[in-house]
C-alpha cells in the first residue's frame, strides 16, 4: 500500500521517477574574488563517498572533470571556477561558480556617495581594496543604495589609456537587490576640459531569479581613451518587474569593487 | 517566524517563498555520523492535509501520555496532537496567528503548554487541551519597551520551581524571567555585540545534565552560536556553531539537539539540517550536514550536504529516541520522523 501511494505521489509531484535525494553544493571558500597576483580558492564537502568535480573554463562540471583535492591557485583574470558534488545514490548538486578578477590600472581613489547606514562597506577605499565578491547581503564589503542614482568619481594614479571599466554588483532578488537599470561611464577629456561619453551598459530585461550572486559588469569604450578621471553614473532600477513581490517599486543596488583596464 | 523579519536578515529567494520540497524521496535514506545516525521517514504524518492543513510547522513536544504535539501558525488548527506512529488524534487552537514557541511543563500533575505568539506579542500558558491558564503581556517592567509591537517572544523555558524564562528573539533579544505566577523578576541579554549579548535569541532551554547545577542555554542564531548563562542570568560561555543558523536547543539524555534553519554560506536556499552535540558541547552528528570537524579545538564551518530538509525549525526527541523535525516555509509539509540506526 505504502509503495503504491509513494509512486502515485511521485507521478503527481515530480517529472522524474527517481526517488534519490539531491546533494547540496560544495562550500567554496576564498577571501576575495579580486586579486593582485593570484587568488587561492578552497572547496569543502565533508561527506563520505562524495567528491567535488570542477572546471575552470565555464563548462558544466561532470564526473569526468578533475576532482578537487588541494586549494586552487588562479592567476588569469576573469577565470570562472565551477564546481559540483557527486556521490553514488544521490542526485548531483547544483553548480556553484565564482569569477576571479585581477587588478587593472592603478586607481588613486574611488569616491562614492553616502550609502545606506546598514550597508556602509569597509571605509573610504571600499571600492578599490581588492576585497569583495562574496554573494551575501550581510557581508561588510558591500555598499548598498536605495537612491535613484549613484555617481562614483574615479581618479587614476596617472593619465593613461583606458579601454574598459568593471563594476562588481550583487544580484539578490529575494532581498530586492537588482542590477542597475543602466550604467554610464564618462571620462575627463584633457583637450576639451569636459567629461565625455566613455560607454554605457543597459540591464533592461532582468527576469526574476533565485539565489544571490555577484555580477561583474564590464563597460567597454568604443575606442580606448587617455584620461586619469572617470565618472560612473549608476541608475538604480526604478520599477521591479512582474513576478516579484516588490513589482513596480524601486530596487536596491549593491556594489563592492571597481576596476579599470 | 516572521517572513518580513527574515527578509531583513538574509537573502530569502523567490523560489523558497514558493518552495516545493524535494519529496517523497528514498525512505531508506540514512543521515548523520558517528553514533548518532538516523533513518528518514518523510511520510510519518498520516493526517488528511485537506482537513488539517499546516502553514509553518514551528515546534513540537512530547507530552506525558507519549503524544507528539505540533504547533503551527495555521489558525484552522494551531495545535495538532499525534500518536508516535503518525496518527492524528486531536487538534485545537484558532487564536494563535503568530504561534511560534511551544514548551511543555509538568507541574507534578497535568501537563501545561507555554505558547509564544509573535503576532499577539504574548506568552500564553494553556492546559494540554487548550484552556488558557495565564497570559503574559510585553514586559513593561524591564523599562526596555515602549509598546507591545517591540516585543516578539520566540521561546520559553520553565525551571523546576516554575520560573518562566522568555526570549524575545525577534524583538530586543532580552531574556526575561518571571515567577510561576507571571510576576516579573529580572531580565538580561539584549541585542548587541558583547559576549553576554544576543542577536536573534531564537530559543532557550534549561540544561539539567550536571546534577544540581542547572544552567540556561540560549540561541544567538544570527551569530551562529549558543550561549550559556546561570539561572540568574550571569554569562558563562559561548558555544560557536559556525555556519549553522541554529534554532532552539533541545536536551534529551546526554545530548543537545537543534534544528539548523539554514547554512550561513547559502542563505535563502533551503539549506537547513539537524545538529547533535554531546554533553561537552561537541558537535557529534549533522543530519543532512557536513561531518563535524574540529581543528585546534575550534569547530570548522558547517554546511548542508544532503538536501533532506529545507528550513528545519525544531526537533523533538521522544522516549524511544526517535526524532521529529518541524519545518518553516517548506511547502507546508508535515513533520518528518527519524528513527535511530543502531
Amino acid at each position: 500500500m505504502k509503495i503504491t501511494a509513494s509512486l502515485l505521489l511521485i507521478v503527481g509531484w515530480l517529472p522524474v521517477a527517481a526517488q534519490k535525494v539531491q546533494l547540496a553544493p560544495p562550500l567554496v571558500q576564498y577571501p576575495s574574488v579580486f586579486f593582485a597576483d593570484s587568488a587561492e580558492v578552497s572547496m569543502k564537502f565533508a561527506m563520505k563517498g562524495a567528491s567535488i568535480h570542477y572546471t575552470m573554463d565555464e563548462s558544466e562540471p561532470s564526473e569526468q572533470s578533475p576532482v578537487y583535492r588541494l586549494p586552487i591557485k588562479i592567476k588569469d583574470s576573469r577565470t570562472t571556477l565551477s564546481a559540483k558534488v557527486f556521490a553514488a545514490g544521490y542526485l548531483p548538486s547544483d553548480r556553484v561558480s565564482a569569477t576571479f578578477i585581477a587588478d587593472g590600472l592603478r586607481i588613486a581613489n574611488a569616491e562614492f556617495p553616502e550609502a545606506d547606514t546598514r550597508f556602509q562597506g569597509n571605509g573610504a577605499s571600499t571600492l578599490i581594496d581588492n576585497i569583495g565578491g562574496i554573494a551575501a547581503i550581510g557581508n561588510k564589503s558591500w555598499l548598498g543604495y536605495h537612491d535613484d542614482s549613484v555617481v562614483i568619481h574615479v581618479q587614476l594614479q596617472k593619465r593613461e589609456a583606458v579601454s574598459s571599466v568593471l563594476l562588481d554588483f550583487l544580484q539578490d532578488h529575494g532581498s530586492w537587490v537588482f542590477l542597475p537599470q543602466q550604467v554610464t561611464v564618462r571620462y575627463f577629456d584633457e583637450s576639451t576640459q569636459h567629461f565625455a561619453e566613455f560607454g554605457t551598459q543597459d540591464n533592461l530585461n532582468q527576469p526574476v531569479i533565485q539565489g544571490a550572486g555577484c555580477v561583474p559588469q564590464v563597460i567597454d569604450a568604443a575606442t580606448p581613451v587617455t584620461t586619469n578621471r572617470l565618472q560612473v553614473i549608476i541608475k538604480v532600477l526604478q520599477s521591479i518587474p512582474d513576478g516579484h513581490p516588490g513589482k513596480g517599486t524601486k530596487s536596491w543596488i549593491f556594489i563592492d569593487e571597481i576596476k579599470v583596464y | 517566524m516572521q517572513r518580513r523579519e527574515f527578509l531583513r536578515n538574509s537573502s530569502l529567494t523567490m523560489a523558497s517563498v514558493l518552495a516545493v520540497p524535494n519529496f517523497p524521496f528514498d525512505d531508506k535514506l540514512i543521515l548523520g555520523q558517528n553514533k548518532k545516525r538516523y533513518r528518514l521517514d518523510t511520510a510519518w504524518s498520516k493526517a488528511d492535509v485537506s482537513r488539517y492543513p499546516v502553514n509553518d510547522c514551528h515546534e513540537m513536544i512530547q507530552d506525558k501520555k507519549g503524544r507528539i504535539v505540533l504547533l503551527t501558525n495555521e489558525t484552522k488548527n494551531n495545535v495538532l496532537i499525534y500518536s508516535k506512529n503518525g496518527k492524528l488524534l486531536s487538534n485545537w487552537g484558532t487564536e494563535y496567528p503568530g504561534a511560534h514557541g511551544l514548551t511543555l511543563f509538568n507541574e507534578n500533575g497535568p501537563d501545561t503548554l507555554f505558547i509564544c505568539d509573535n503576532n499577539r506579542h504574548q506568552v500564553i500558558k494553556t492546559s494540554i487541551d487548550g484552556k488558557v491558564l495565564l497570559t503574559l503581556n510585553y514586559p513593561k517592567e524591564t523599562g526596555q519597551y515602549s509598546k507591545e509591537e517591540e516585543y516578539v517572544p520566540t521561546e520559553t523555558a520553565i525551571a523546576d520551581n516554575g520560573d518562566i524564562y522568555v526570549v524575545d528573539g525577534y524583538g530586543k533579544d532580552f531574556v526575561i524571567r518571571y515567577d510561576a505566577s507571571g510576576k516579573y523578576l529580572s531580565h538580561f541579554g539584549g541585542k548587541g555585540d558583547a559576549p553576554e549579548q544576543l542577536q536573534n535569541a531564537h530559543g532557550i532551554c534549561i540544561d539539567r545534565r550536571v546534577k544540581n547545577k542547572p544552567t540556561l542555554i540560549v540561541t544567538s542564531r544570527q551569530q551562529n552560536a549558543f550561549k550559556r548563562y546561570t539561572m540568574e542570568g550571569a554569562y558563562i560561555e559561548t558555544i560557536p556553531m559556525t555556519g549553522a543558523w541554529v534554532c532552539r536547543p533541545v536536551i534529551h539524555g546526554d545530548y543537545l539537539y537543534a534544528a539548523v534553519l539554514q547554512t550561513n554560506a547559502r542563505q535563502g536556499q533551503q539549506s537547513g539540517w539537524v545538529t547533535i552535540l554531546d554533553k561537552d558541547f561537541k558537535v557529534v552528528s549533522n543530519l543532512g550536514g557536513s561531518e563535524p570537524e574540529y581543528k585546534d579545538g575550534k569547530i570548522q564551518e558547517m554546511y548542508q550536504t544532503v538536501k533532506a530538509f529545507s528550513y528545519p525549525h525544531d526537533v523533538c526527541i521522544d522516549d524511544e529516541e526517535n526524532l521529529y523535525v518541524a519545518q518553516w516555509n517548506s511547502g507546508k509539509v508535515y513533520p518528518y520522523k527519524l528513527t535511530p540506526v543502531r
